[in-house]
C-alpha cells in the first residue's frame, strides 16, 4: 500500500514537471529610463554589459558590470535586484523579470548622450525634452536643437568618443 | 575559537549524512554480499530498487525545490565528463562489484557491522586508490582524454528539464514493476 502511494506521488510530481514554468519575456527599457535610474541611484540596479572586454574598456554605461554569457548563467541575482542587459539580444532568465536596454549601447548614445529635438516641436515634446536634457547633461551628454528630425542611423560609439566628452 | 568550528561544519554535515546513508543501506540489507551479487543473477534486485528510488527522490526533490525558488540548481556542482576514462573505470568498477559482491558504500556498511569480506573490500579499495595515485603520471594523459565538460541530460538531448524528470520517473516506475516480476520468477 505504502509503495503504491509513493509511486503515485512520484508519478504525479513527474507529470507536473511537464508543465513549463512561467517564463517572463524580457522587457524593453528606454535608455533615458535607465539613465534616470542610474542618476537616482535606484537600489538593487544591476546593469549587465555582455560585450567583449575591449568594447567594455572602450566605453561602458556608468555602474555597468561586464559579464561573459557563461558566467552570467552561473550568477545568482538577489530577488530584489533589477537586472538590465546592455545587449541587443534577449536572454532567457526563467521566471526572472529582466530588462533589455532598447537599442543597446547605441540606444544609450542616441537617447541619453545625444538627444535631439526639432525647432518646431510641439510644447509637450519640448517639456519632455527638458527632462531628457537634464539627465543627458548629468552624464556629460550634449542635447541639441536641430532643423529636422534625426536620421534613423545611430551614432557610433567611436564618433561620440572623438568629441572628447 | 569559533573559526575552526565554523570551518568544520561541512565535515560535520558530511559525517552526519554518511552515517544516515550507511544506516539506510544496512536497514535495506545491502551489507550482505550475496544479496548484492543477486542483482547480477536477476534473483534479488534490492540494490537496483534502492538506488533508483534514491535517484528519483533526489531528482524530484532538487527539481521541485528549484521550481519553488528554494534551491539554486546553477550552484549545484556537476562533475565533468571524460568519456573514455569514465567508461573504462565504470567497467573496472563493475567487475570489482561482481567479484567482491560489494560496492564502496556497502563495503563500509559490511565492515562496520563486523563482516570480514567488507573489511577486505575496503582494504582493496584503498589499495587501488593508493596504486592509482602512485601511477598517476603515466595515466594522466588517458585520465584527461575525451573531455566533454559538465554534461546534463536536458542539455545533451536539448529538451526541457521537466521532460527529463518525467521520463526518468516513468522509467523508474516501469523498471520497478519489471524488477518485481523478475524477483517473483526467480
Amino acid at each position: 500500500m505504502t509503495r503504491r502511494v509513493l509511486a503515485a506521488v512520484a508519478a504525479l510530481l513527474g507529470l507536473l514537471a511537464l508543465l513549463r514554468p512561467a517564463t517572463r519575456q524580457p522587457k524593453d527599457l528606454a535608455p533615458i529610463q535607465l539613465a534616470e535610474w542610474i542618476r537616482g541611484r535606484k537600489p538593487g540596479l544591476r546593469v549587465i554589459d555582455l560585450r567583449s572586454v575591449e568594447q567594455f574598456d572602450d566605453f561602458h554605461i556608468p555602474r555597468a558590470e561586464r559579464f561573459d554569457i557563461e558566467s552570467l548563467a552561473s550568477t545568482t541575482f538577489k530577488p530584489d535586484e533589477t537586472i538590465v542587459l546592455a545587449s541587443d539580444e534577449a536572454h532567457v532568465f526563467g521566471d526572472r523579470q529582466v530588462y533589455i536596454l532598447r537599442g543597446g549601447l547605441r540606444g544609450w548614445f542616441d537617447e541619453v548622450m545625444n538627444p535631439t529635438i526639432t525647432e518646431n516641436a510641439p510644447a509637450a515634446e519640448r517639456a519632455a525634452f527638458q527632462r531628457v536634457s537634464d539627465v543627458s547633461r548629468y552624464f556629460g551628454g550634449v542635447p541639441r536643437v536641430v532643423d529636422k528630425p534625426r536620421a534613423p542611423a545611430h551614432t557610433a560609439v567611436t564618433t561620440f568618443r572623438r568629441r572628447g566628452c | 575559537m569559533m573559526a575552526p568550528l565554523l570551518n568544520s561544519e561541512p565535515l560535520v554535515v558530511a559525517v552526519a549524512i554518511g552515517v544516515a546513508f550507511g544506516w539506510t543501506l544496512e536497514r535495506a540489507g545491502l551489507g550482505s554480499a550475496p544479496k548484492l551479487a543477486g542483482q547480477f543473477y536477476l534473483t534479488d534486485l534490492t540494490v537496483f530498487k534502492v538506488m533508483f528510488s534514491a535517484i528519483v527522490t533526489a531528482m524530484l526533490g532538487a527539481y521541485w525545490l528549484s521550481r519553488l525558488g528554494i534551491l539554486d540548481l546553477s550552484r549545484v556542482y556537476i562533475p565533468e565528463t571524460y568519456l573514455l576514462p569514465q567508461l573504462a573505470s565504470g567497467l573496472l568498477f563493475g567487475a570489482g562489484f561482481v567479484i567482491a559482491g560489494l560496492c564502496p558504500g556497502t563495503s563500509c556498511v559490511a565492515a562496520a557491522t563486523g563482516r570480514g569480506d567488507g573489511a577486505l573490500v575496503m582494504l582493496g579499495m584503498f589499495g587501488g586508490v593508493l596504486a592509482t595515485g602512485l601511477a598517476f603520471a603515466p595515466l594522466q594523459r588517458f585520465y584527461e582524454s575525451t573531455p566533454h565538460g559538465s554534461l546534463t541530460l536536458p542539455a545533451l538531448l536539448n529538451v526541457p528539464y521537466g521532460v527529463v524528470v518525467c521520463a526518468v520517473v516513468a522509467m523508474a516506475l516501469i523498471a520497478f514493476q519489471v524488477a518485481e516480476r523478475l524477483e517473483k520468477r526467480a
